[in-house]
């Protein structure tokens, strides 16, 4: 909320600075966000000045020459095209009208509408645009005008006290409904600086006609108060006077016309909304009651609306004429013929009003205030001070007031145990009795001593003090945060008593990618659906039903898309040497709508494997790159029953992607991206890309340790030449089977293909080591373990050994 | 008998004749000459033979003796000298330049905002709170109902949710969790949980998805003052600084009193860092913890607001943008 910190200052004006006040209303709870001048873009300096129209000609139709008296005794001549010029008008002389000016209106209407008028223009007479005070004039062909009281020659900056006045702009939390007006936030104000408030009492006494409407409220605990008159013969075709404009200016409020500008002016200063009809088409009486089932409105913004039949209205004996507290109906609204008008100021409870706005798209000023509860006794007020503006400004004659007020369902604030116990332990420090006493009472509160502390009766404005903490937190919040003192901890010692002691930590993972390259990045969980269609056809997707755009919408099925998009955005950035890795949420759906999220490790490389450097040759990554830093990790979990197997992939190249086997549990994929998958992206090297499922990752075997052989060991080298399409991991386990109750650790250490090896075979060298725990093994038991070895090759794989 | 035996003049000679010597196959030339078979040496011994067995015999025996010892004791100091300084040779043209960079690649970085999670993790395990996680997907009775957050609250239009259909969401708060833990665990309860929420703001300062770690401590008798006292101490030590810290009263539906802590940033401008409170009564009645017996503080902290105050970071969308040049600066 934006508010003029003079409006506000005629309600309460304490002895303290701009910076002193926001700092006060802060630290009460009202964040100050923003504390600007009110000057806006005024930019004329000296040059502007109050003038008055002593003469006005019509020149065309819509221009006028004018003699304007500026408090010097030479009197200027000025051309104008403004609709509300006139003689006898105080008004905004520029006398220097090419110098100073921001809005190009001015040299535009000097010279293209009277191209061939001899007159010369000694000045010009400025609107609120001119000035630079407004950016959104509605009344652009308006200039301004000041009220006859104004000094001729005066500069307007000083005469608007443009540099005396500030727009505070409050950040009010949701549950503060009472200070959603400048009546409230000087009631704050005074609470802080014990000063009373300057309230002004208004009773409009001057009743010239008799005309009331008969009103019938039929949900009588939806609108225990609904006060209404009738003003006739009224002009609603006036301009706005400056003060109220200027006012309502500094409050961020375009003026608009001087139906909207009286609400507006009420609804800031009082809090309350005054909803004004069109007498005329009024039809009978005013109904209060629910709207019937899909009964049709078109709102005062042209939006044809279907109501529920929880939705508060105001009709008359036929139609809707507003949804209550919330917006008025097009069919009801004032318009420039209108002569008569009926002024409602009515109290809705918030829980009927709550939610409805937002259920037909709305949000408007009036909604704010009527869901979150205004004090159901500023009605009268309202009502009262809207009458007077309007007779002041429109003229007219005004009717009784009508009032339907239903007294037994009027809030009256509510009353509350305050035990003396529990301000003491809530806040952990002691306010005494007396200071306790004391603000609770500036806060409106009445108290009565109880024989455990107090009874609270809140005042009727405060919707938010429901319970006793709401009174405890009152009396820390005007006590001042600030100043209750902060206090150590005395607890027993707990002790950390983590469930999983021993797990592999996400932070052990993350080390050891890092220390291997890897950088970690973190992404958005919603991606594009287009791309991740490409790495993942066919697979149903979990959709955001409001997403913030296309390419934001769909939950991610896996960290990839996410990866190879932050890696296209780093290649496109001149980086050669990308590894990357991401821990994070895929999300998984079915058919029966089961909603499920996995942690996934994911990592991707690309590029060169190292950055140029001056000893070691230049190369691209590949596979076993990627699958020595997975290997680094599942190691560990110190389990050895790891195996890859190879699996096709969509998004992967079909003869370098595996999925992984932990104990038979598939963990996750590895493989290179489908050189097509590349093209279509914008990958331009080849890039590899991992994902392992955290949970299955994390829980590491205990290591069992065997006791260090005293015994030298032996070295046998088998090389052997098997087919090309057996793996040598089955090599290595078909070894390993036959030679299961031996110690030996096994080696693949040379694949050779090419000169001596026949096309579509390869030689495999492994080297075994064989040691016993008891003894030094002799030449002749070596050999026949490593024949036995070979033998088992031979018959599993056709084997031969390599010459 | 010196005479005859020439003893002094091969001495002489076989130290003159090393000295000059400066490598290794001159030296073994000379060894050779007095000190192999058919050397000097030798020669004297053979004829140390011809002479009669008596105590002369003996004692010009002893005396060839000494001086062979002599010889080849010269010899060894020589011969080391010369290996030494061969070495030292061969070392010399050895020489690298040191200042070429090694090989291997550098290691990566942590992503910032995972390294602020851990700092402000480790604080509050030293404080006794244990790290929990929970889902990201929540319900509406977790994320807003159980939080004392009922629909239509206004609350819940300034919390712009992702929906993934009428009930589920994503978390747009940490804060569910408290209610996941405080229904299936019984107080004494410290805990601590982060991790990614998500709200839907035009607002091109946020982003849709941010991080936030929530706190939780339910005991007998905690009060608004330790509150104020964990949190001050929390952030001077986060900040490794004595920073200005203010409190200031604030409203969260799920706690009250509710608060929100401000420091001032390098501009000299107050901002806000975290929010805090006493958790509301409602919020107890909900997870069936007697508030009569137990208190509790609850505090949530902004991740990325943390971290771009300690690192200097002015554009929050960095974080997510990944760009290496920016990360590679996490050291």
């Amino acid at each position: 909320m934006k508010l003029s910190e003079a409006w506000l200052r005629e309600w309460v004006n304490p002895d303290i600075d701009t910076e002193t006040l926001a700092e006060q209303l802060t630290l009460s709870g009202l964040a100050v966000e923003n504390v600007i001048t009110v000057t806006g873009n005024y930019c004329a300096k000296e040059d502007v000045v109050v003038g008055e129209i002593i003469e006005c000609k019509p020149v065309t139709r819509h221009l006028f020459t004018t003699r304007v008296h500026i408090g010097i005794e030479r009197v200027l001549t000025i051309v104008c095209g403004a609709e509300n010029c006139r003689k006898g008008l105080k008004v905004a002389v520029s006398h220097r009208s090419n110098q100073a000016m921001n809005s190009e209106n001015c040299s535009l209407q000097d010279q293209k509408f009277h191209p061939r008028l001899t007159i010369t223009s000694e000045g010009k007479l400025c609107s609120f645009t001119d000035l630079g005070l407004t950016d959104n004039d509605l009344h652009n062909n308006y200039i301004i005008e000041l009220p006859n009281s104004a000094p001729l020659g005066m500069n307007i900056r000083d005469y608007l006290q443009l540099d005396d006045d500030k727009t505070i702009e409050i950040n009010v939390p949701p549950n503060r409904s009472d200070c959603l007006s400048i009546c409230g936030i000087a009631r704050e104000i005074a609470v802080i600086n014990k000063l009373k408030l300057k309230e002004r009492i208004i009773t409009f006494q001057k009743i010239r006609v008799e005309d009331i409407l008969p009103i019938r409220v039929e949900v009588a605990e939806a609108c225990p108060r609904y006060l209404a008159r009738l003003l006739k013969d009224i002009n609603v075709n006036v301009p706005t006077p400056f003060w109220m404009r200027e006012k309502l200016r500094r409050c961020d409020i375009i003026s608009d016309n001087i139906v909207m500008d009286i609400h507006n002016y009420i609804l800031i200063e009082l809090g309350q909304p005054i909803q004004v009809y069109d007498r005329k088409i009024i039809d009978g009486s005013i109904i209060v009651r629910m709207a019937k089932s899909d009964e049709r409105v078109v709102l005062t913004n042209g939006y044809p609306a279907k109501l529920q039949s929880n939705t508060l209205v105001v009709s008359d004996n036929n139609q809707v004429l507003s949804l209550a507290g919330i917006i008025g109906s097009q069919r009801s609204m004032v318009h420039s013929k209108t002569t008569d008008i009926l002024l409602e100021s009515a109290f809705y409870s918030p829980e009927f009003i709550i939610g409805r706005a937002g259920h037909y798209g709305l949000h408007t000023p009036d909604s704010h205030r009527s869901e979150r509860g205004i004090d159901p006794l500023i009605q009268y007020k309202a009502i009262e001070m809207a009458t007077e503006l309007f007779h002041n400004i429109c003229g007219g004659q005004a009717g009784p007031l009508i009032d339907v007020t239903n007294p037994i369902l009027v809030p009256k604030g509510r009353s509350i145990i305050l035990r003396r116990k529990k301000i003491d332990i809530l806040l952990g420090y002691h306010i005494n009795d007396d200071e306790v006493v004391d603000l609770l009472s500036r806060l409106g509160c009445l108290l009565t001593d109880n024989e455990s502390g107090w009874n609270v009766k809140t005042p009727s404005w405060r919707f938010d003090l429901r319970i006793e903490e709401d009174i405890v937190e009152e009396i820390a919040r005007v006590y001042g945060y600030n100043n209750i003192p902060s206090k150590s901890l005395k607890t027993s010692l707990i002790f950390n008593r983590s469930k999983y002691p021993h797990k592999i930590s996400l932070n052990r993972i993350r080390n050891l990618l890092v220390d291997r390259g890897y950088q970690e990045v973190i992404t958005y969980s919603f991606v594009d659906p287009k791309i991740q269609s490409l790495l993942h056809p066919g697979r149903r997707v979990l959709k955001l039903l409001n997403p913030i755009s296309g390419e934001m919408s769909a939950m991610r099925l896996s960290l990839w898309s996410s990866l190879l998009s932050v890696l296209i955005y780093n290649q496109n950035r001149q980086q050669k040497c990308i590894r990357i890795f991401e821990i994070g949420n895929r999300f998984i759906t079915n058919q029966e709508n089961l909603l499920k999220e996995d942690l996934m490790i994911t990592g991707v490389l690309s590029g060169k494997k190292y950055e140029e450097h001056w000893d070691m040759p230049v190369r691209l990554v590949d596979f076993y790159d990627l699958k020595g830093d997975v290997e680094a990790l599942l190691d560990l979990t110190g389990k050895t029953d790891i195996n890859f197997q190879s699996e096709i992939h969509p998004a992967l190249h079909p003869g370098q992607s595996a999925a992984i086997y932990l104990q038979h549990k598939r963990i996750g994929i590895i493989g290179v991206i489908n050189p097509l998958v590349e093209q279509q992206l914008g990958i331009k090297n080849r890039t590899v890309i991992f994902e392992l499922l955290c949970k299955r990752v994390t829980d590491p075997n205990c290591p069992i340790i065997q006791e260090i052989s005293k015994f030298p060991s032996n070295r046998r080298d088998i090389a052997i030449v098997v087919s090309e399409h057996i793996p040598a991991f089955e090599i290595i386990n078909e070894c390993k089977k036959v030679l299961s109750n031996q110690s030996i650790t096994l080696n693949l250490f040379d694949v050779y293909r090419g000169f001596g090896i026949p096309k579509g075979y390869k030689s495999i060298a492994l080297s075994v080591i064989l040691q016993d725990h008891h003894r030094t093994l002799k030449e002749d038991e070596v050999s026949a373990i490593i024949s036995k070895c070979l033998e088992a090759l031979k018959m599993r794989f056709q084997a031969t050994l390599r010459s | 008998m010196d005479d005859i035996f020439y003893l002094n003049e091969i001495v002489f000679n076989f130290i003159k004749n090393i000295k000059n010597i400066n490598d290794l196959s001159n030296l073994e030339r000379i060894r050779i000459e007095y000190l192999g078979k058919k050397g000097h040496m030798k020669i004297q011994m053979n004829r140390l033979r011809d002479l009669p067995a008596d105590d002369k015999r003996q004692e010009v025996g002893k005396h060839l003796n000494k001086v062979k010892k002599q010889l080849q004791e010269a010899y060894q100091v020589k011969k080391k000298l010369l290996e030494k300084s061969k070495l030292q040779g061969k070392l010399s043209r050895q020489n690298i330049d040191i200042s070429l960079p090694g090989r291997g690649m550098k290691p990566g970085r942590i992503h910032p905002i995972t390294r602020t999670i851990n700092d402000i993790e480790k604080y509050f395990c030293f404080l006794g709170f244990q790290v929990v996680s929970g889902p990201e997907i929540e319900d509406t009775y977790h994320n807003f109902e159980a939080l004392n957050i009922p629909s239509h609250h206004p609350v819940r239009t300034d919390h712009d949710t992702f929906w993934l259909n009428d009930n589920n969401l994503l978390r747009t708060q940490m804060s569910g969790l408290q209610i996941r833990i405080m229904k299936t665990h019984k107080p004494p309860l410290r805990i601590i949980a982060s991790g990614r929420v998500y709200r839907k703001d035009g607002d091109p300062t946020h982003t849709p998805m941010f991080h936030q770690i929530e706190g939780l401590m339910v005991e007998q008798n905690v009060s608004f003052s330790h509150l104020k006292k964990i949190l001050y101490d929390f952030l001077s030590v986060f900040f490794e600084e004595q920073v200005e810290i203010r409190f200031r009263p604030s409203y969260f539906p799920f706690t009250e009193p509710s608060a929100e802590i401000d420091i001032i940033n390098r501009d000299g401008k107050w901002i806000e860092v975290l929010g805090c409170g006493m958790v509301h009564p409602k919020v107890f009645q909900t997870v069936g913890v007697d508030e009569n017996i137990y208190s509790g503080l609850a505090f949530g902290i902004g991740i990325e607001r943390m971290a771009m105050l300690r690192y200097h970071i002015t554009d929050l969308r960095l974080f997510y943008e990944n760009d290496l040049r920016f990360l590679k600066q996490f050291t």
